[in-house]
């Protein structure tokens, strides 16, 4: 072998090794989709009891007049003892009509609504749960903690159903299922919606079995009162992700995080793509302080916690490096087929037959968790991995469709340069897709947004557009860019 | 029909008499369902398996 061989079989050997990053996400999305069904076997509902502790209720309020009067009316009406409800309602230095609400309900509802009044307001949601929390255990009454946001809904039962989990004194906090709920439904609202469905009856319950949560939905966490205790009486504030460091700390401490599937809060969520942009790089930054602050708890397997265990990694790192892997995984592909490498078709199809396989099985059985959601989202369903890359799966899982029969429509036939071009197409367009992602925002508040954002959206794929978001966090946090807590503009749009 | 929807009306005593205080035979009741009803994901992944099922052979019998 002569140098030039061997050079060519070292590039050959990297550029294999790129591609395989790509498929690290599928293979971990296909595994935690796998074990859903075991959660038939392993959930906690055999060690839960019934169990009606003192709860005391805190909310975050910074301008929520237009829905905290609603909120507080549902929340008085829970199936739940009234004599063992208390609303906390943290105003943090409103300028509405929060403060006036609130005083007219704590009146309306003596002795179970209180306000509390910030004077300096703005610091973050966790400093206000902060003041109230320090408020709360004052006294011994409250035995469990419940944080909620000012906006959302919680369906009649769904407190009872999460605090029937704290009967076993392992368990430390309990998450509901944070769905989708804005009434003026739009094509984001309901992606998100499926998104949800995806994330959290889905993948959560996979993280019931697997036994460590990665995250407690941050408007309907229920601590006990010694968890709370444990990990400090306080919500952390150096970050933005409050909620995944109060979840991990919780597991750190051996408690169990349980995630309750029927206990259902409906939630407004952003309806443009610069709200969610700035909503989910605010989520996507805070888990970059996360994985550097737990940067010894990974792959480390613990007889404390399950946090370390190889399958939570992966799927941490799996979704935390997805943009990377897509990226990396499109230049190897391009490598190679630059190379004139008989591989390079060969592990694009095998990539893009497993990614189609594990969409097809995680889309058919996430439709089936929350069917009202998911009939109502059948458009983002079928387009979730955006028209484009369905394109690009049929041209792997389904050979000559794309390359022949199409092409084939037009009267046209695809010469060696033709599908040379073709290919180069279809290797990249995962990285490409994301910049796709970005210009929908670019264009959102142009006059032809209205129309080429969603049309956008619809091409690149809602994934895309959460990688992109992803990777601007990398760049955020790479150039050092203030990590400031912009609060998600709510306008009251939950239906009841 | 949504999960919730399933946990309550596989609820072989329907909604409680006073939501407010259901009582403990009720919520324990309701625990049991919703524990039996965990077990509609084992035919959910078999259907979801089964859709991958159809795509596998149509690519298998018509395009390899």
């Amino acid at each position: 072998m002569n140098w030039l061989d061997f050079g060519f079989v070292v590039l050959q050997s990297l550029l294999l090794a790129l591609v395989a990053t790509g498929a690290v996400p599928v293979l971990a999305g296909a595994l935690s989709f796998i074990v859903i069904p075991f959660h038939a076997f392993k959930n906690h509902y055999s060690k839960a009891a019934p169990r009606t502790p003192n709860v005391a209720i805190v909310v975050p309020a910074w301008n929520e007049g237009a829905v905290i009067g609603a909120s507080i009316d549902r929340l008085m009406g829970l199936d739940y003892p009234r004599e063992r409800l208390r609303v906390f309602v943290v105003d943090d230095a409103s300028t509405d009509s929060t403060p006036d609400v609130v005083k007219a309900k704590q009146l309306e509802y003596p002795g179970n609504v209180f306000h509390l009044r910030r004077d300096k307001g703005g610091e973050g949601k966790a400093h206000t749960l902060n003041h109230g929390i320090s408020v709360v255990l004052e006294d011994e009454w409250m035995e469990a903690l419940l944080i909620m946001d000012a906006d959302v809904i919680y369906q009649h039962d769904s407190l009872r159903r999460m605090t029937r989990h704290l009967a076993d004194p392992k368990v430390g906090a309990v998450s509901a299922y944070i769905r989708e709920g804005s009434r003026d439904k739009n094509y984001l609202t309901r992606f998100i919606g499926l998104e949800y469905v995806l994330s959290q009856p889905a993948a959560r319950r996979a993280q019931n079995v697997l036994g460590a949560q990665a995250c407690l939905a941050g408007g309907a966490q229920l601590h006990t009162r010694e968890n709370l205790l444990a990990i400090g009486g306080r919500i952390d504030t150096s970050s933005l992700a409050e909620d995944t460091i109060t979840t991990f700390e919780t597991q750190l401490r051996g408690r169990e995080v349980v995630f309750e599937p029927l206990a259902i809060v409906h939630a407004e969520e952003p309806g443009s793509i610069d709200a969610l942009w700035k909503q989910r790089l605010r989520w996507a930054r805070g888990n970059v302080t996360v994985t550097g602050r737990y940067r010894k708890i990974w792959f480390r397997p613990s007889r404390v916690h399950n946090l370390g265990s190889f399958a939570f990694g992966l799927v941490w790192f799996s979704l935390w490096l997805l943009p990377i892997a897509m990226v990396l995984s499109s230049v190897g592909l391009l490598g190679l087929l630059f190379l004139h490498s008989a591989l390079a078709a060969q592990l694009f199809n095998i990539l893009w037959i497993s990614a189609a396989v594990t969409y097809a099985f995680t889309l058919a059985l996430a439709a089936q968790l929350d069917v009202p959601i998911t009939r109502n989202a059948w458009r983002e369903v079928l387009a979730f991995p955006g028209v484009v890359s369905i394109v690009v799966i049929i041209s792997a899982f389904f050979p000559g469709i794309v390359e022949r029969w199409l092409p084939a429509l037009f009267g046209l036939i695809l010469t060696e340069d033709g599908q040379f071009i073709l290919r180069v197409c279809l290797y990249c367009w995962i990285s490409v897709s994301m910049i796709g992602a970005w210009v929908a925002r670019k264009v959102e508040k142009t006059w032809a947004g209205r129309f080429l954002t969603p049309a956008l959206i619809y091409l690149v794929g809602y994934g895309s557009l959460l990688c992109a978001i992803t990777f601007d966090s990398y760049i955020k946090e790479l150039r050092g860019a203030e990590a400031k807590w912009d609060k998600t503009e709510k306008t009251g749009r939950v239906a009841s | 029909m949504t999960e919730h929807e399933h946990g309550r009306r596989s609820s072989e005593t329907g909604p409680p008499v006073d939501p407010r205080n259901p009582g403990n035979a009720f919520v324990q009741r309701e625990l049991d369902d919703n524990r039996r009803g965990e077990y509609a994901l084992i035919w959910k992944t078999a259907l979801a398996l089964a859709f991958v099922g159809v795509l596998v052979a149509i690519r298998v019998i018509f395009f390899s």
